[in-house]
């Protein structure tokens, strides 16, 4: 069985495609060189790969179809690129129900599946077994996270160990006698996931192999999450995106997050998870943060509430058109620095064009929910903090640097944040970008709750400027996180937020608005140019950004 | 009605049903299997130099293969090889460019082989890109190829070479055959679309009976019922109870029969209407007939060639219907239909493949199904208004 | 026609409006879970959910939020959409022009060439012409929407790429009004011709039935028993199928928008149909609740308006109780 044990431990880096601009010095980025981006609204995969195929889209991200990938590698048009992505998918256990309340027999669950032949079969093995909780690629991961542990033999053992037998059908049956029941594997409809139901058949015959009475029901998603809410279930499976933060792990397995609403699903509740994941939502710095995510991580490991699956690979083309693409070996080419540093080979300058596979629907920022409308304002708003392409940590964006530090001792003690804005910034309508506005957005945000927001300001207590050049957040409480909460928040201009009523029926596009389409105010690289629903979105260089060279300016 | 038999559809409408019913049971791959590499073209696809699957037994230390066509799909190998523990055991391709090691294992006195060519680790051990198909640097060239095995005392592996070229009308973007999935999406397309439009012609025959014969306010409740159904929107709403109830086959017959009685209950309660003031029913009724006598022997015989007729001309809107919930991706995913092979198809790339044999054989297959009942409709139609005949 | 009829007929729509209006909004809260409950993100607490909820008015008992969805349909003022944020009405007029050029124009393509087909085939009766107009009607009308759109779009845009995947404009789009409109065109001319495609069969075998059932008529004989010339007695003919064809037409309507939502989703057009489809599948109350509303109505009145001008263009039609 050694072959099957061998650790999937992939380097990605090396491999990785457009290296052209590998090891820039990200501090010295200068643009963005484009004038104009834009962004064609392609709804259909066939269409998207069609398009990029005959050259009227320059950058395509995010594809998923393994027939696609194999397609367009082959292009000598295009270069691709690969990075191990956020996206994992997992197998939820209904911890409180028999068989699943027993650790054991979920982790012999967890070693009975086949996920090598999984990604093989549904990915063409464009994806990355896991055995974590937090995705490989971000920095908190433990490094053991891609192990494949598939091995049926051992599992088998480690039940019959534990005196979990199978009866002559094959079926296993817990030490008292009792026969496990025939468990169901409630999987979400094509529309929503459109492998899900397929790779849920596959999981079923893994199980079943061991003697786990298992079949699948494919169902509508809402219905799927209602029952899961409610813990109606046995089995479930379900794909998230993970986040780079191991703050997540609280949400999914604190026994608090075992109530309606809360996304502990699988129900586990055990107390020194409990406390390994409390210490690291409330950690005061980053070393008590890290002590705490290892705990956390090794005790999941040990009590498997849910199964790691797979990890998707983002993969992504870029035209060969266009040279000084930036990749790492953590972000494919489809990122902000391509579009800041990326020109056209032959020299003639001209509008990049870029994929944008759903319609935004909402460019109202407060409202905006979904990941395409934010693929659109993401370009126009900034953060204070941004995050490094090489080592996925935070590094300054406004803000030129941070200091996190307690106030206060016992019960008063508290997180403040104290961030100094770089000097010189411009809204993209040329006014002065200082501390006063991202205060003011703070508190905006703060007496309005849009739910975007709602949780990265609730401990809030105050956020005022001193002087330009100096924002100061006090916070309730104690915790790390505070500082991703607010670091991450975009920026607006106080004088935009002094003229909205409504914040939720605020339309910025309005041209009545006394700011035009530039109601969307930003201090990003890109400002809004015009967009068509159903057709495309125009954006143009923001000529007051921040990194603009000074011959552009 | 003999000369129903003589109907060329009809004979055709027979023997799908029995193909249908029977030959699932002879195929000899399940329709959820993978059976070969994803988007293969079918078998007798003239391109010549397209791979056909190609499986070795490899007990030698060195197995010898001549390749002359396209590289294969898959390059997959699996199995045991024993060998001393100290000996090292190297596992080589060797093409007519280059040499791969594939493995190399030492410590132990079996090693289980499972590399497959799509995985992303064996990429990386070859030196390959990571985002390409191996394949193509396995096969570089026609010419002579071998499998090596170096320092093993026995070695049992079988190397598959899935192709390009598999099965009578190939295969989809999971590698499942396509000809499996036609005979078994019969199955599908015909009970929903018999049964869901007999369903309906009984819920339509006896709402119409009821309405036109008792008449009233159960006629006024019925007609409105009517109403309010039409007034729906059809396939909207077939979505919004499919995601109620479920999307087995039995639920789809169910939500399709609640949604198509309507145009039957209309046609029985005007005809029955019409049959009820008739003078023959009248003096029935004044001889002191009782209403479940004059319902049973009167007005029952006279809607039945109309419900025959319903029926036939009804089935292809039921298929067609739940063609379209599965089309939407609506539908349970694993009820085999051909609604369904004709999402999957436009879902998961047969466009930007070319792969007109995921598209045409279950389209078709629809249309003929649907052919055939129209035919049979229009038969019993004229049977009933010889008017609409040709002749 | 007479008042109490049209009276009645009028009350009875208003009564059918209703219960449609109510039973969409029961059949939405039948479905479990809801726009809130869907979202799977870490970073959403417990209270963020309960605070989204509010913002939705889901807290509220069932009855005020029926009570408020009665409001919203009787003033026409449908809210903001769950999933966009937007006003529905905003969505649903920046989402009407593709729909309303896709319906309309397949609609008039299908009916006229069918109409055509339709009497030609009555008046050459036994022949091949007929022979064509059957075979080919019951042909294109049992075939899938969807199928002859995907062979479509694999004849003309993927193996012989001359018409465009997808949307109705190119990118960047072209200058001045009329090439707009020609580039416009271009995009939507396979998704129109499919849908007439489809549609002109059932209107020809439709048509053709009636042409010679009024053909058949004892006043058509007898016309042609007195030695009237052809054109007339099937100008007289066409007259008398006038009303079943108007009404025809117009309950047809309706059943264009179940059509548009296929449509819509093979071409990746931005029109009411994909509207519809996501507002569904996403659990959108208020925009799948107005889109249901909207197409009772129209559903409702076209109904109303065939029975109608039933009643005014054939005579002789009693409108005592209803007509059918």
């Amino acid at each position: 069985m050694t072959a099957a044990l061998a650790a999937l431990l992939l380097s990605l880096g090396a491999a990785a495609g457009a290296d052209e601009a590998a090891g820039i010095d990200i501090n010295k980025i200068r643009g963005p060189k484009i004038r104009e981006l834009s962004m064609l609204i392609i709804t259909n995969p066939d269409a998207q790969i069609m398009a990029a195929e005959a050259g009227e889209l320059d950058v395509l991200g995010d594809i998923t179809r393994p027939s696609d990938i194999d397609r367009l590698s082959g292009s000598k048009e295009l270069t691709l690129s690969l990075a191990r992505g956020m996206h994992a998918f997992f197998l939820l256990l209904n911890n409180e129900a028999f068989p699943w309340d027993d650790p054991v027999v979920r982790r012999a669950a967890a070693m009975s599946i086949d996920r090598g032949s999984i990604v093989r079969m549904i990915f063409s093995g464009y994806c990355e077994p896991i055995n974590s909780w937090l995705p490989p690629v971000s920095p908190w991961a433990l490094a053991n996270s891609t192990q494949d542990i598939y091995d049926p033999e051992a599992a088998r053992k480690l039940l019959s160990d534990n005196g979990y037998l199978p009866d002559i059908a094959g079926r296993l049956t817990a030490p008292d006698g009792r026969p496990f029941p025939t468990m169901k594997i409630l999987t979400p409809l094509a529309r929503m996931a459109p492998t899900t139901a397929e790779l849920a058949e596959l999981i079923a015959d893994s199980l079943n192999a061991v003697g786990f009475p298992v079949e699948t029901e494919p169902m509508d998603f809402s219905t799927m999450i209602a029952r899961l809410d409610r813990k109606e279930y046995m089995l479930a499976v379900l794909a998230w995106s993970m986040g780079r933060n191991p703050d997540s792990l609280y949400s999914f397995y604190h026994s608090e997050m075992n109530v309606e609403g809360g996304y502990n699903m699988t129900g586990i509740s055990d107390p020194r998870l409990d406390g390994a994941l409390k210490r690291l939502r409330f950690a005061p710095d980053r070393k008590s943060a890290e002590t705490a995510s290892e705990e956390a991580q090794r005790l999941l490991l040990e009590l498997m509430p849910s199964v790691p699956v797979y990890s998707r690979i983002s993969v992504a083309a870029i035209s060969n058109k266009w040279k000084n693409i930036f990749t790492t070996d953590k972000i494919t080419a489809d990122n902000i620095w391509t579009l800041l540093t990326a020109e056209p080979r032959d020299g003639k300058m001209r509008p990049m064009t870029m994929l944008l596979p759903e319609e935004p629907r909402n460019l109202n920022p407060f409202t905006a929910s979904s990941a395409y409308s934010w693929q659109v304002l993401g370009m126009i708003y900034e953060s204070l903090l941004g995050t490094n392409p090489y080592t996925l940590e935070n590094m300054p964006a406004i803000a030129e640097s941070w200091e996190v530090r307690t106030a206060g001792s016992g019960e008063s003690a508290h997180t403040e944040l104290i961030f100094t804005i770089k000097r010189g910034l411009r809204w993209s309508d040329g006014s002065p970008l200082t501390a006063r506005d991202a205060a003011a957005s703070i508190g905006f945000i703060k007496e309005n709750k849009p739910p975007r927001f709602f949780d990265s300001v609730k401990n809030v207590r105050s956020a005022e400027a001193a002087g330009d050049h100096t924002l100061r957040v006090v916070m309730n409480g104690v915790s790390y996180w505070y500082l991703d909460n607010i670091a991450g928040l975009p920026c607006f201009p106080e004088k935009t937020l002094a003229e909205i009523k409504d914040w939720q029926s605020w339309t910025p596009l309005d041209e009545k608005e006394t700011h035009g389409p530039a109601g969307l105010l930003g201090s990003g690289p890109f400002t809004l140019k015009s967009y068509r629903a159903g057709e495309y979105v125009l954006m143009e260089r923001n000529p007051h950004y921040r990194l603009l060279g000074e011959e552009a300016k | 009605m003999k000369d129903i038999l003589a109907r060329k559809s009809v004979a055709a409408f027979i023997a799908i049903a029995l193909i249908g019913t029977f030959a699932p049971a002879l195929l000899p791959v399940s329709p959820y299997a993978f059976s070969g590499a994803p988007f293969a073209r079918p078998v007798w696809w003239r391109s010549g130099s397209l791979s056909a699957t190609r499986e070795y037994d490899i007990k030698e230390n060195e197995t010898k293969i001549k390749w002359e066509s396209l590289p294969p799909a898959i390059f997959s190998l699996t199995g045991e090889v024993t060998a001393k523990p100290e000996a090292t055991v190297r596992i080589i391709w060797r093409t007519p460019e280059k040499d791969y090691l594939l493995d190399e294992l030492n410590g132990s006195p079996r090693y289980w082989i499972n590399q497959d060519g799509r995985d992303m680790i064996f990429k990386q051990r070859l030196g390959l890109p990571l985002i390409s198909k191996s394949v193509d640097s396995l096969f570089p060239a026609r010419g002579g190829y071998s499998l090596v095995i170096e320092g093993a005392e026995r070695a049992e592996l079988k190397l598959s070479l899935p192709g390009e070229r598999q099965g009578l009308l190939g295969t989809d973007q999971r590698g499942r055959d396509v000809f499996t999935l036609l005979i078994y999406g019969i199955r599908t397309s015909l009970i929903i679309g018999v049964s869901a439009t007999i369903v309906a012609s009984l819920l339509g025959m006896a709402f119409g009976l009821a309405a036109g014969y008792i008449g009233g306010c159960c006629d006024a409740v019925i007609m409105r019922a009517v109403d309010i159904l039409l007034s729906i929107p059809t396939l909207p709403i077939l979505m919004v109870l499919a995601g109620i109830w479920g999307k087995g086959l039995w639920q789809l017959v169910l939500i399709l029969s609640i949604f198509s009685w309507m145009g039957t209950a209309r046609s029985v309660r005007a005809l029955v209407l019409t049959v009820r003031e008739s003078p023959w029913v009248e003096s029935l009724r004044a001889l002191g007939a009782g209403r479940g006598y004059i319902l049973a022997r009167h007005l029952v015989p006279e809607t039945a060639p109309i419900l025959l007729a319903n029926i036939a001309l009804g089935v292809p809107g039921a298929i067609l219907s739940e063609a379209g919930l599965a089309f939407l991706g609506l539908s349970d995913p694993r009820l085999i239909s051909w609604g369904r092979m004709l999402h999957e198809a436009h879902s998961f790339g047969a466009f930007t493949e070319g792969a007109w044999w995921l598209l045409l054989p279950p389209g078709l297959g629809i249309v003929t199904i649907c052919l055939i009942f129209m035919d049979i409709g229009k038969f019993l139609e004229e049977k009933i208004d010889p008017r609409l005949s040709g002749k | 026609m007479n008042g109490r009829w049209l009276l009645r007929r009028i009350l009875s729509s208003l009564f059918v409006l209703a219960a449609v209006l109510v039973l969409n909004f029961l059949l939405f809260r039948l479905m479990p879970g809801d726009a809130v409950s869907t979202i799977i993100d870490p970073s959403f607490s417990p209270e963020a959910k309960a605070n989204l909820r509010a913002l939705y008015g889901l807290d509220r008992p069932l009855w005020e939020q029926f009570v408020i969805y009665v409001r919203q349909m009787l003033t026409f003022r449908f809210g903001l959409s769950f999933l966009s944020r937007k006003p529905v009405w905003d969505e649903l007029l920046s989402r009407l022009p593709v729909t309303l050029t896709l319906t309309v124009s397949s609609m008039a393509i299908s009916a006229a060439l069918g109409i055509w087909l339709g009497v030609k085939a009555a008046v050459e009766r036994g022949k091949l012409a007929e022979r064509l107009v059957l075979r080919a009607g019951a042909v294109t009308s049992s075939f899938p929407g969807f199928f002859v759109q995907l062979v479509l779009l694999m004849l003309f845009a993927r193996a012989l790429p001359i018409f465009p995947l997808r949307g109705t404009l190119s990118v960047p789009p072209p200058d001045g009004f009329f090439n707009v409109l020609l580039d416009y065109g271009w995009h939507m001319a396979l998704p129109v011709i499919s849908l007439s495609l489809m549609g002109f069969g059932g209107w020809a075998l439709y048509v053709r039935n009636l042409m010679v059932r009024a053909l058949n008529e004892d006043f058509a004989l007898m016309a042609r028993a007195r030695g009237l010339s052809r054109r007339r007695v099937l100008w007289h003919a066409f007259r008398t199928i006038l009303p079943p064809i108007l009404t025809i037409f117009l309950m047809s309507i309706p059943g264009l928008v179940s059509g548009a939502v296929i449509t819509e989703s093979v071409f990746s057009l931005h029109g009411i149909g994909t509207f519809l489809l996501e507002a569904i599948s996403g659990s959108d109350y208020p925009s799948a609740g107005a889109s249901f509303y909207l197409l009772a109505l129209i559903t409702v009145s076209c109904n109303l308006l065939a029975d109608v001008a039933y009643g005014l263009v054939d005579p002789r039609v009693r409108v005592g109780g209803e007509s059918r």
